[in-house]
């Protein structure tokens, strides 16, 4: 029955791979809540492609009924936090709705700059942090100097890290006793307004929004009558639950209890991360703190890789939307491309998700061009604007200022590969170092200060490359800064194509032009007339490349027996061709609105 | 009349026709007779003006077996007397006695597959032959035959300026009276396509290749040769009459694999491997694995695909049917395409985006249909 002081509600740390999913599993199985028949690996991984992936974006909560040593049952409500810097607003939310945290480090890793970065937000959250220690059963397991890092970062002694092994089941009752033990009980007063916080929300064909909640104050019941804080929508409840991790209705949802809310809301942008959801008849003054609009940090046009496939687009867009707040599309009309849309992102990896679903879920092709950040200009007239849109960048003529986003990058390292990043950072990506720390033995936090635009693509791949795959990273949004920018646009047969133009900074104007227009000279076929490829910044031409006219496409052979193939070949290639886009008289492959990407993928090879 | 001989010594890298490394020469002849036998109502009321042996590499097998096929022949056409009877030859399979048999059983043309004169070239595409044994060969055929064709591809692995040079310089030496002068097409089951993707191998670029390209149609030009279509130079007098039968979208039969024929406004194409060939025939079929009757509008853009290969072009009056698309594709393409005493050609400039001209016919045909 409730009892508020048997309650533990808590979530993981990890870094991707370091076992979350393989110990959530295995604390399912300790506590008989699911049936080893149905037990499927990996519970919680459930959408298709994170399981693909080997992320988890957010899964659901689960309760577990957990009879510890001390003869009590005690109900824990584990609460997943997304793995990717992304996501990292929606991290804090998960964890503004626990006491406790697990802090799970894989002894064949180490702490990544990621697991740092949510540590120090799990201080701040005040939580209770449990760190272990997991996959000690590897042969290459490297157990004291992971716990030397993790007592660099929390501060505590060794006797208080946990020893496991998800896989094995080892130290995983240890684990849940020491959560028991260790992490508070939520408070809160049943008797108090409803508080309850949306750390998730889901879309469902049949139930609309099935919103997932931590009641602070209160309790919630089917009939109850209740609003969203920031948009004060009302609706009335139909069914509360838990997570079982199947949803199991329940007769109301009180304070320190974590469940799901359905009350007919239609899209999940109304069930905001971070709202609060209070009475609609006895609202509380203020809502819980910490909820902000999510603002999209990344922008890319996304265009039907055939133009008669617009309205489906939009359909799948709209579809996605529905499950994904974060996401932001807005129709657009591109000269190049024709009717598309310009969407937001939270980051790099929120755009390849996105990308990936509708290619996969909806079966259709897109053309995504090359992503940007939101830019601030400031004009001569004293106006000012936001950017999301190369092709929208005012003349060069009318800008008095422009500010860019700047990032606070961690970057942790072994510390042989410390002078390739900060070269890295520093020459190539226009960071600046800020600080270094130690992290255990031989690792060391790199902190800088960069321009977001230099991070969001190509960034986490050339990384990767020069600390042979051991650098981490982790990154938040700082503050805009004054930045010498300028629209490079790309003119392919001497018209402007606005799908290939983007903003640089001055100093690299000319190298990233130059690569530009090389790599389009590659994947732009040969046409019967010599085509020019030509990127302008300050009304100069910085770069030339020229596609060499076809003098010749001869169909060299065809004798008696080859005449119904040769044609069929015809046929086929004329079909490949439609697939091209025309611009002007100029036939552009797809992968072409990518040259700015792919410039970064040659280097990284190299 | 075409007889497939798909045989091989070694697959060269960018072939992507029908042939195998061994083989059973006796069975494999033994089932082409049963299929010349279905054909024997068609051959007993035609003419057979050409004879033409290719491959594979018809000069690996011992002549005994083509004189089967030419014994079969005449008995099944009626007055079986070829004005041209072709053998494609491979240069190391080349013996004086071999040409001599040749000439024999009646054979008065022979094309010798040079491709490349470069050691490091013919390496390159897996061409078994050096320098020597080709130059060998090549004095043999010209001493033995005057009707002979050489080879040549354009666009291999390993090609430069300096190889190419070699070419010309070898037909400065040994000038047969008709060359073919092919561009390398790579064909996804070729071998050297997967050579090529997995980056083992590499081309030279498309533009030094159409650069080596017109300087060789000039160095043929020069030496006397006419362009008569759009891959074959002929001394005047000396066009291969079976292709040409080809190219004007006349009657011919093709016996074995992968072989094709076209007789009246039929279209067929035998299977391509031999197992299904040979069971095809044991089951007493004709062993093709198309059979299409066109339809007029079909037929005749064969017939203009075909025809306009060639100098001479297509008479308009063929192509009534699809005179309005004729009409349009001459429109578009007046740099390239011309029309005299009736007919329709590619000139020389026309010849040489042929394949974007024909892509456009086969684009502006299927519009026409909607």
């Amino acid at each position: 029955m409730y009892n508020p002081d048997l309650i533990r509600n808590i979530c993981i740390i990890a870094h991707i791979d370091h076992g979350k999913t393989t110990l959530v599993d295995r604390i399912l199985e300790i506590t008989n809540t699911v049936d080893k028949r149905k037990m499927r690996d990996q519970y919680l991984d459930m959408m298709e492609m994170e399981r693909e992936r080997g992320i988890t974006i957010k899964a659901h909560p689960v309760k577990v009924m957990y009879k510890a040593d001390d003869g009590n049952v005690y109900e824990i409500n584990i609460i997943d936090t997304p793995g990717h810097v992304d996501f990292s607003y929606e991290v804090g939310r998960s964890m503004a709705a626990c006491e406790g945290a697990i802090l799970l480090v894989d002894a064949t890793q180490g702490v990544e700059a990621q697991t740092v970065a949510h540590t120090y937000l799990a201080i701040e959250h005040d939580l209770e942090i449990i760190p272990a220690i997991n996959k000690i059963d590897l042969p290459n397991a490297n157990v004291e100097e992971t716990a030397l890092e993790i007592r660099d970062l929390l501060g505590v002694g060794e006797n208080e890290i946990l020893l496991v092994s998800a896989k094995e089941g080892t130290g995983v009752k240890e684990l849940l006793e020491a959560v028991v033990k260790r992490v508070p009980p939520p408070k809160g007063r049943l008797d108090g307004k409803l508080a309850a916080l949306i750390f998730d929300a889901k879309y469902d064909n049949y139930k609309g929004v099935i919103v997932h909640v931590r009641i602070f104050d209160g309790r919630v019941k089917p009939g109850d009558k209740i609003m969203t804080f920031s948009n004060r929508k009302v609706y009335e409840v139909q069914e509360v639950g838990v997570f079982t991790p199947e949803m199991t209705p329940v007769d109301s949802l009180s304070a320190g209890e974590v469940g799901y809310i359905i009350a007919g809301i239609k899209e999940v942008s109304d069930a905001k991360v971070g709202d609060t959801i209070t009475s609609a008849n006895a609202p509380v003054e203020s809502p819980l703190p910490g909820y902000r609009e999510v603002r999209p940090m990344v922008f890319a046009g996304m265009f039907p890789g055939l133009p008669e496939y617009y309205e489906e687009l939009r359909k799948a867009l709209e579809k996605l939307k529905l499950n994904d707040s974060a996401l932001y599309f807005e129709p657009t009309i591109s000269p190049a491309l024709g009717f598309g849309f310009r969407c937001g992102f939270l980051g790099p990896l929120h755009m390849d998700v996105v990308r990936e679903r509708i290619e996969r879920e909806y079966d259709l092709a897109v053309i995504l061009t090359a992503p940007n950040v939101r830019y601030k200009v400031v004009l001569r007239n004293g106006q000012e604007m936001e950017i999301t849109d190369p092709s929208k960048f005012p003349d060069d003529g009318s800008i008095l200022e422009v500010y860019e986003p700047f990032v606070d990058l961690s970057i942790i390292t072994p510390v042989e590969y410390m002078g390739a990043l900060i070269n890295l950072v520093q020459n190539e990506k226009r960071g600046s170092l800020r600080a270094t720390e130690n992290a255990g033995r031989n690792r060391i936090i790199l902190r800088f200060d960069a321009p977001l635009a230099e991070i969001i693509y190509d960034f986490f791949d050339r990384m990767k490359a020069v600390s042979r795959g051991y650098a981490s990273m982790d990154y938040e949004f700082k503050e805009y800064r004054k930045s010498d920018l300028v629209k490079v646009t790309i003119l392919v047969n001497r018209e402007p194509v606005d799908a290939l133009s983007f903003i640089v900074h001055r100093s690299k104007a000319y190298s990233v032009a130059r690569k530009v227009v090389e790599k389009l000279k590659e994947l732009i076929p040969r046409h019967q007339f010599e085509i020019p490829i030509q990127a302008k910044a300050d009304g100069r031409i910085i770069a030339r490349s020229d596609i060499k006219a076809l003098r010749k496409d001869v169909l060299a052979k065809c004798y008696g027996g080859d005449v119904t193939r040769k044609l069929k070949l015809l046929e086929k290639q004329k079909e490949g061709k439609k697939k091209l886009r025309e611009i002007g008289k100029v036939r552009i492959p797809q992968e072409a609105f990518l040259a700015l990407l792919k410039i970064g993928e040659e280097e990284q090879n190299r | 009349m075409y007889v497939h001989v798909p045989f091989c010594v070694s697959k060269c890298l960018y072939c992507d026709f029908y042939s195998v490394v061994s083989g059973d020469f006796e069975t494999y002849f033994s089932y082409l007779e049963r299929e010349l036998e279905l054909y024997h109502d068609v051959l007993a009321d035609s003419k057979v003006v050409t004879l033409y042996f290719g491959g594979g590499t018809p000069s690996l097998v011992p002549t005994l077996f083509l004189e089967k096929v030419v014994r079969k022949l005449q008995t099944l056409a009626v007055g079986f007397d070829p004005i041209e009877i072709t053998i494609e030859l491979n240069p190391e399979t080349v013996t004086r006695e071999k040409l001599r048999e040749y000439k024999l059983l009646g054979v008065n043309r022979v094309s010798l597959g040079v491709q490349a004169v470069d050691d490091e070239v013919l390496k390159g595409v897996g061409r078994i032959y050096d320098r020597r044994t080709l130059e060998k060969s090549a004095a043999c055929a010209l001493e033995l035959f005057e009707n002979v064709n050489f080879d040549f591809i354009l666009g291999l692995p390993n090609e430069t300026d300096e190889t190419v040079e070699k070419d010309t310089l070898f037909l400065d030496r040994y000038p047969p009276k008709h060359v073919s002068l092919y561009l390398l097409e790579v064909d996804e089951k070729a071998p050297l396509f997967k050579r090529l993707e997995s980056g083992n191998l590499s081309l030279p670029s498309a533009e030094e290749v159409e650069e080596r390209h017109s300087r060789f149609v000039i160095f043929l030009r020069e030496k006397g040769y006419v362009r008569y279509e759009i891959s074959n130079f002929a001394v005047e007098g000396w066009e291969s009459l079976h292709n040409l039968r080809y190219w004007r979208n006349e009657d011919y039969l093709g016996f074995g694999p992968s072989a094709g024929g076209h007789v009246g406004r039929v279209r067929y194409v035998n299977v391509s491997d031999l197992k299904t060939y040979y069971a095809l025939l044991d089951a007493g079929r004709k062993p093709y694995e198309h059979f299409h009757e066109n339809a007029e509008r079909e037929e005749e853009l064969e017939t203009v695909f075909m025809g306009l290969r060639t100098k001479e072009g297509v008479p308009l009056e063929k192509l009534k049917s699809i005179g309005g698309i004729v009409e349009k594709i001459l429109q578009e393409f007046q740099c390239c395409l011309k029309v005299k005493n009736g007919k329709i050609f590619l000139n020389e400039r026309g010849m040489d985006l042929s394949r974007f001209i024909f892509e456009r016919l086969v684009e502006l045909l299927e519009e026409d249909e909607r």
